[in-house]
């Protein structure tokens, strides 16, 4: 089965990852903007990272034979900075024009403060003016509180919900969010978030209509193959085909169509591979014979 | 806050530099290298914020960084368990430093400290905070630090240090707290505790074993000891006592 994992942090990852990545039977992912570990300090630190996501790491994926989006977004820890969120804000303008940039995100709330509530609420803001969907970062602390609080804002900012993917969901924040007209995502870790197991019985009782999975895979541990490592988790649970390929395929492509910059149409075909061809005239090759297939 | 800071109740900065240098010589010996940097910081002219800086970020070099176990009691009731000869050093050279900077550069100084600092040199501003002249102005960097993602600086802060207690704000002090969970450390070595456990931060300690409840996972047990202590803190109601 072909598989889309709609939230994984490429440029933490490493080339055997694509390799497995693509082995598994990835085809598409979406990398959002997030954190590096530690906090940034320049606002020109932002603004390569997001070159990054628009360019080089598309390239990479692509000779994997992976294709890559992205979201654009100040994440949530770093807008407790002011001065420095405000200036990240004034570059995103420009951004969430790129032509691989699929929606406004990761963001939403990390310590729920004020900070954080305002720069969401300017991101909405974004997201209306670009046209594009919003995709929601729910905290690891006062989850709950953080999910509804996140919905409040959605409602008070007239936002369509069904524009709206609210990520990293567990037990208790899914019925919230399904309750409303969202999207709901789930961060399958190895540890902490959801795992394969809990997120099959979650399938089982909520079924597929709306429900999305991801890896989240970034610099900590974690695991790029989780989206392929859950479907086969729901097919040995008994959950039919169907619905796991409308969870782990068609869920994500619907939504983030709805950028008018993604299709299930152009996703059809696999990416071709052309390792001879180069990025600003880097190859992603060291001395390898170049792999060519289409 | 109007309670008295750690600053007030205990010896200045200065005073407190020379106590620790005498503490780390008591028990690594003779620390020349240091006493002259003390010295050179310390008289005049005084330093600049970028000497101060320097100094701090050679520290290691002048004193090695061997754990190093100190005699007590000492006058900072914050631990140092476990602290190693180059962050004792950088205490020593930022208490000797600080009041020789116009207040108006003491903030931008310590801010700075800690933005650029490396694990160890921002585990020791996050120390220190609570023995600073005017303490409070501090605030802000102290929410910053309850965000970090490094246990070590996580912990320099939420353990063994009264500055959270007497001067985060409710928001950071929880968020704090529950990190603490999150990241596994004991809440009992965070300062004060009992006495900032508010109704807010049982609500999100109650929800969070919820949550963890629901996914089929342990629960910690210090949801549990902090929720209690806040239910037997409040008096009973007359009457209904057995």
């Amino acid at each position: 089965m072909r598989y889309f994992d709609p939230h994984i942090h490429m440029t933490s990852r490493t080339t055997d990852d694509y390799q497995a990545m693509a082995a598994a039977g990835i085809r598409a992912i979406i990398e959002p903007a997030f954190w590096l570990g530690q906090p940034r300090t320049h606002v020109g630190s932002f603004e390569d990272y997001f070159l990054a996501l628009v360019g080089w790491e598309r390239f990479r994926a692509s000779q994997f034979g992976i294709r890559h989006f992205c979201t654009m977004g100040l994440n949530p820890k770093e807008a407790n900075s002011t001065s420095l969120a405000n200036e990240v804000m004034a570059l995103l303008p420009l951004y969430l024009e790129k032509e691989s940039v699929v929606a406004v995100g990761e963001v939403g709330y990390d310590d729920v403060t004020q900070a954080e509530e305002d720069i969401l609420c300017r991101h909405i803001e974004l997201a209306k003016e670009h046209s594009l969907p919003i995709l929601i970062h729910t905290p690891h602390r006062d989850k709950k509180r953080g999910t509804e609080r996140t919905i409040a804002v959605i409602r008070e900012q007239n936002f369509p919900e069904g524009l709206v993917l609210i990520d990293h969901n567990n037990e208790v924040t899914l019925p919230l969010v399904l309750a409303t007209g969202c999207w709901a995502g789930h961060s399958i870790y190895p540890n902490t978030k959801m795992d394969e197991h809990r997120m099959v019985a979650l399938a089982k009782q909520y079924g597929s209509e709306r429900i999305i999975v991801n890896s989240a895979a970034d610099w900590g541990v974690s695991d790029p193959l989780k989206v392929p490592k859950t479907a086969a988790a729901m097919r040995d649970a008994g959950v039919p085909e169907a619905e796991i390929e409308t969870i782990c395929w068609h869920n994500p492509i619907k939504f983030f169509a709805q950028s008018g910059r993604l299709s299930a149409a152009m996703l059809e075909d696999a990416q071709p591979i052309d390792q001879t061809s180069l990025w600003e005239g880097n190859s992603v090759l060291r001395g390898q014979t170049p792999r060519i297939e289409s | 806050m109007t309670e008295p800071t750690a600053s007030e109740q205990s010896p200045p900065p200065s005073q407190l530099s020379q106590i620790l240098l005498a503490a780390l010589e008591a028990a690594a010996g003779p620390q020349g290298q240091l006493r002259a940097a003390v010295d050179a910081l310390s008289g005049q002219p005084p330093p600049s914020p970028l000497q101060i800086r320097l100094a701090f970020a050679r520290a290691g070099r002048l004193t090695g960084n061997a754990t190093v176990r100190l005699d007590g009691p000492l006058p900072i009731d914050a631990s140092l368990a476990g602290w190693t000869a180059d962050q004792l050093a950088r205490l020593v050279i930022l208490f000797a430093s600080i009041e020789q900077l116009p207040t108006s550069e003491q903030v931008g100084l310590v801010e700075t400290l800690y933005r650029t600092g490396s694990e160890h040199e921002q585990s020791v501003v996050a120390r220190a905070l609570a023995w600073l002249p005017n303490a409070a102005s501090y605030a802000a960097l102290a929410a910053e630090a309850t965000r970090t993602n490094i246990v070590t600086v996580f912990a320099a802060l939420a353990c063994e240090n009264p500055y959270p207690a007497t001067h985060l704000e409710d928001l950071n002090f929880n968020q704090m707290v529950v990190k603490a969970i999150f990241m596994e450390l004991d809440t009992s070595r965070i300062s004060s505790l009992d006495t900032r456990v508010t109704p807010e931060l049982v609500r999100m300690l109650t929800d969070y074993g919820a949550e963890r409840r629901a996914a089929g996972r342990v629960v910690p047990r210090d949801i549990e000891r902090i929720t209690q202590t806040f239910s037997q803190r409040k008096s009973p109601l007359p009457g209904n006592n057995p």
